[in-house]
């Protein structure tokens, strides 16, 4: 069993947080905490952090259930071994990101194991320096932590300023 | 009622802070701890004022409030501060000067001559103890004295305080937070308030959150002085500023921090301190994380393996708010004291 986290975003409306709920009961997990962040709440959505405890496979049936019935995962993490989820990590570059060649910065990145799951770039004009926000995903920690050390080179190498998660 | 005899080495924001403060809480102290805090020398770049019946705050303030300085006051001397140390007899040295930290002085000469000449110091200067943090201690422990320095990481927070006193069983696995809130206020500002970087900072400069000269702060070397003194003091590190791999928030633009914040995160200053490892820059926060604080505030993570996850949040910096270390530490000295 991991201990597992996840984070989502539901109407602010009864019955929303039973629905979610059921899924996970229903799935066999034991459930450990519930935190409504109201003070955050953005065009009627309220997150919510769930953490409870699972196995690898409970926690992917979840995950399914989860997207069928509509509720979007916004952010998951899951201790110990990580079994067939995929550990996620997003980061920021700032500079002449396409003028060095954003294809290349990118491929620096994939591999068999890892792949870009989101790409968001804001370019303020062509001679500016642009902004380029990424979430990549990977199937085990070793094949992260190896990508984001050459993406970490790359950006050194071509004057980017690279921005990484906070560690917790 | 023990009478303690205090030196104090600077009286710009944080000198003149300490004396309001002294000012105010007098009665309180001798009240709550039975101690009367006599200061009997200030300490400037220029010369001093000694007085050993315990100098008048009142007019030291009223004269520095009229745009003067204290050498316009009769108990001046022009004797050095060192000089000071050695002919004032005193039991505590309260070293607040800004120093540098190549060289970690003036500050930390002071701190050496005031332990070298028997006195217990309380510093809220980061550039000295980060700089010489090591042998300052050694030379504090070989004499048998105190130094303590919570106002030098933190400010107001009681970091190092709460992990001595606190959580003394945990043990502390990382600890990571903003330790600045200049950086803190002006990324604020990119990101509520849609600034670009240099107005951001012109406003921080104006309210008197950053200096004239803002390099220490926006550079990192302020936030990573800090991690230094937390690193060794608390993690029991052997670190050196020089070992702080540091990245500045120069570099970030206004399109940035919007693009972080369309994605559910900030961007702040944070100092990660943990496997052995130092380092400063900026880092995404998300959203809910309680790193994700306001304005010009300083929050610390501890990560412990009993209490797990515990925070502080707090003022990093201020005239004022910095004496609440800086007397906590004082009194704690002085309960210790025989006299």
């Amino acid at each position: 069993m991991e201990e597992c986290k996840i984070e989502i975003k539901l109407e602010d409306r009864p019955g929303e947080l039973s629905r979610v709920l059921d899924i996970i009961a229903k799935n066999g997990a034991n459930l450990f905490s519930i935190s409504h962040l109201r003070e955050q709440k953005r065009e009627g959505r309220v997150p919510v952090i769930i953490q409870f405890q699972a196995t690898g496979k409970q926690f992917g049936s979840i995950e399914k259930s989860l997207e069928t019935e509509g509720i979007e995962i916004t952010r998951k993490s899951i201790s110990g071994a990580v079994g067939q989820l995929q550990l996620t990590q997003e980061f920021i570059l700032i500079g002449h990101v396409i003028d060095t060649d954003i294809r290349d910065t990118i491929y620096t990145v994939c591999d068999r194991d890892v792949m870009i799951k989101s790409l968001d770039i804001s370019l303020k004009s062509l001679k500016a320096p642009s902004s380029v926000f990424a979430e990549i995903s990977a199937g085990n920690a070793g094949a992260l932590e190896s990508a984001m050390e050459r993406l970490k080179k790359t950006a050194k190498k071509k004057g980017l300023l690279l921005i990484t998660g906070i560690q917790t | 009622m023990k009478r303690v005899r205090l030196l104090l080495f600077g009286f710009g924001v944080i000198g003149r802070g300490f004396a309001q403060v002294l000012l105010e809480k007098q009665a309180h102290i001798q009240k709550r701890h039975g101690v009367k805090i006599i200061v009997v020398g200030i300490g400037e770049h220029n010369g001093c004022l000694v007085d050993e019946n315990g100098i008048d705050l009142k007019a030291a303030l009223e004269v520095r409030k009229q745009g003067k300085w204290l050498d316009t006051l009769v108990q001046w001397k022009k004797m050095t501060s060192v000089e000071m140390i050695e002919a004032v007899h005193a039991d505590i040295a309260v070293e607040v000067v800004p120093s540098d930290i190549r060289t970690g002085n003036p500050g930390a000469e002071l701190i050496e001559a005031s332990l070298k000449n028997g006195l217990h110091v309380v510093s809220s200067d980061k550039c000295a103890i980060a700089s010489r943090f090591s042998e300052l201690r050694g030379l504090a422990s070989k004499k048998n004295l105190w130094l303590l320095y919570e106002a030098a990481a933190g400010g107001g927070m009681p970091l190092m305080n709460l992990a001595r006193e606190c959580i003394q069983a945990d043990r502390i696995i990382s600890m990571e937070g903003i330790l600045n809130g200049t950086t803190n206020y002006i990324l604020n500002k990119m990101s509520k308030g849609g600034m670009d970087f240099e107005t951001a900072l012109r406003e921080a400069q104006e309210l008197g959150y950053a200096e004239a000269n803002p390099t220490y702060d926006i550079d990192g070397i302020d936030a990573a002085a800090k991690a230094v003194i937390l690193a060794n003091d608390i993690m029991g590190m052997e670190k050196k500023f020089s070992d702080v791999e540091i990245t500045g928030i120069r570099g970030i633009t206004k399109e940035a921090v919007q693009l972080a914040k369309k994605n559910g995160y900030a961007i702040k200053l944070i100092a990660e301190i943990g496997d052995g490892r130092l380092s400063v820059g900026p880092k995404l926060v998300p959203e809910n994380h309680p790193l994700n604080i306001e304005s010009n505030l300083n929050a610390v993570l501890f990560k412990t393996d009993i209490g797990k996850d515990i925070t502080i949040i707090g003022r990093g910096a201020g005239g004022r708010e910095t004496q609440s270390a800086i007397y906590s530490d004082i009194l704690r000295i002085c309960k210790s004291l025989d006299l």
